[in-house]
């Protein structure tokens, strides 16, 4: 009897445990982000992202773990480390002066179908916890016609430490603190966020996801 | 006793099923420490921070066990980018080039890049 119950336990596990993550928005992605399906951009320029907090390094840690999760959705990115050179030259390293107007030079210049924005309103961390706070906005535009085809907003809690009180949660807050798990939170804001971007052209489900739901323009959540 | 045996059995198997069918995550790509390593060495440009990320650029070059297998948007050019202001530019051209193959998307860039290596 005992047996039983576990195995129907163990079954019904397996049935829940991989259902489609579903949002109260009630949006799909084709509703929600019709641009980013009508221009269908392929390549992506990253923008230094625009730092609107103390934390100078906040910057940073944001513009280099963004190429991984867009090329991950699909889209071929445009090396940002270079690209800052040419930028610097070009006197369009502060990505303000961009976010609206004309911006079909970087089409010209770089070859670029569209930009992407990231401003960052607030990163902190709790000492306590070692939890990392990001509020911060994603846009992006096309070089094109000047539309926006994407944009999210909001607060995400990067929680990384474990669960429960004692030396080793101490010690893990300790780690928290650490350059990789800077670099690692703000990747895993970017994936969080990018996650609902339509996916590009190398990926599976490209022009496939329309009828998906979308989590909506703004976001309030904890990742760990 | 032996029913009971394979009972406990499956429903393990179940539970194992579970557990890792929603872990395995499908990415494009391999990464390695990409985003690390290229942090590091653009905020301090040591011998050491040089190394790793050199590595890493052959290890995206080499070992890819990402769905699409082929290596990710910017490797080949980085990494020939970072050749070339070594020194190394003729080989380091070549990789460039080698973007251009694999994306031919990214022309209107890289071009720039070579134009701008070229001056």
């Amino acid at each position: 009897m005992k047996e039983k119950i576990f195995l129907i336990v163990a079954a019904s596990l397996l049935f829940i445990s991989c259902a489609t993550t579903s949002y109260t928005t009630g949006l799909t992605k084709g509703e929600a982000y019709a641009n980013m399906y009508q221009e269908k951009p392929k390549v992506i320029l990253i923008m230094p992202p625009i730092n609107k907090t103390n934390k100078v390094e906040a910057k940073e840690y944001f513009y280099s773990s963004l190429a991984q999760p867009l090329c991950e959705r699909g889209y071929y990115v445009i090396s940002p480390i270079i690209a800052l050179d040419f930028l610097k030259a070009e006197s369009a390293y502060n990505s303000e002066q961009f976010l609206s107007g004309n911006i079909n030079m970087f089409n010209q210049f770089m070859g670029a179908d569209a930009l992407l924005f990231t401003t960052i309103t607030e990163w902190s961390k709790t000492l306590l916890s070692g939890s990392i706070t990001v509020e911060i906005e994603y846009e992006m535009r096309s070089t094109k016609t000047g539309d926006t085809l994407f944009k999210r907003k909001g607060t995400l809690r990067l929680d990384k430490s474990s669960s429960g009180n004692g030396l080793a949660s101490l010690l893990a807050t300790a780690i928290v603190t650490g350059l990789t798990d800077k670099i690692e939170a703000a990747r895993t804001c970017n994936y969080y966020v990018l996650k609902d971007l339509p996916q590009g052209a190398y990926a599976p489900l490209f022009m496939k996801d329309q009828k998906t739901p979308s989590a909506g323009p703004t976001f309030n959540d904890t990742a760990r | 006793m032996k029913k009971h045996k394979i009972g406990f059995l499956i429903s393990t198997l179940l539970v194992l099923i579970t557990l890792s069918s929603c872990a395995t995550q499908t990415n494009l790509y391999s990464w390695a420490n990409y985003s690390d390593d290229v942090y590091t060495y653009y905020k301090k440009q040591t011998p050491a921070s040089l190394e790793n990320l050199t590595k890493t650029y052959q290890n995206l070059l080499e070992h890819q066990r990402g769905t699409r297998g082929v290596t990710p948007p910017g490797t080949y050019v980085e990494y020939g980018y970072l050749l070339c202001l070594q020194g190394q530019k003729q080989e380091g051209m070549e990789m460039i080039n080698k973007e251009k193959e694999l994306y031919p998307e990214s022309t209107t860039f890289v071009d720039r890049i070579l134009s701008s290596l070229n001056k």
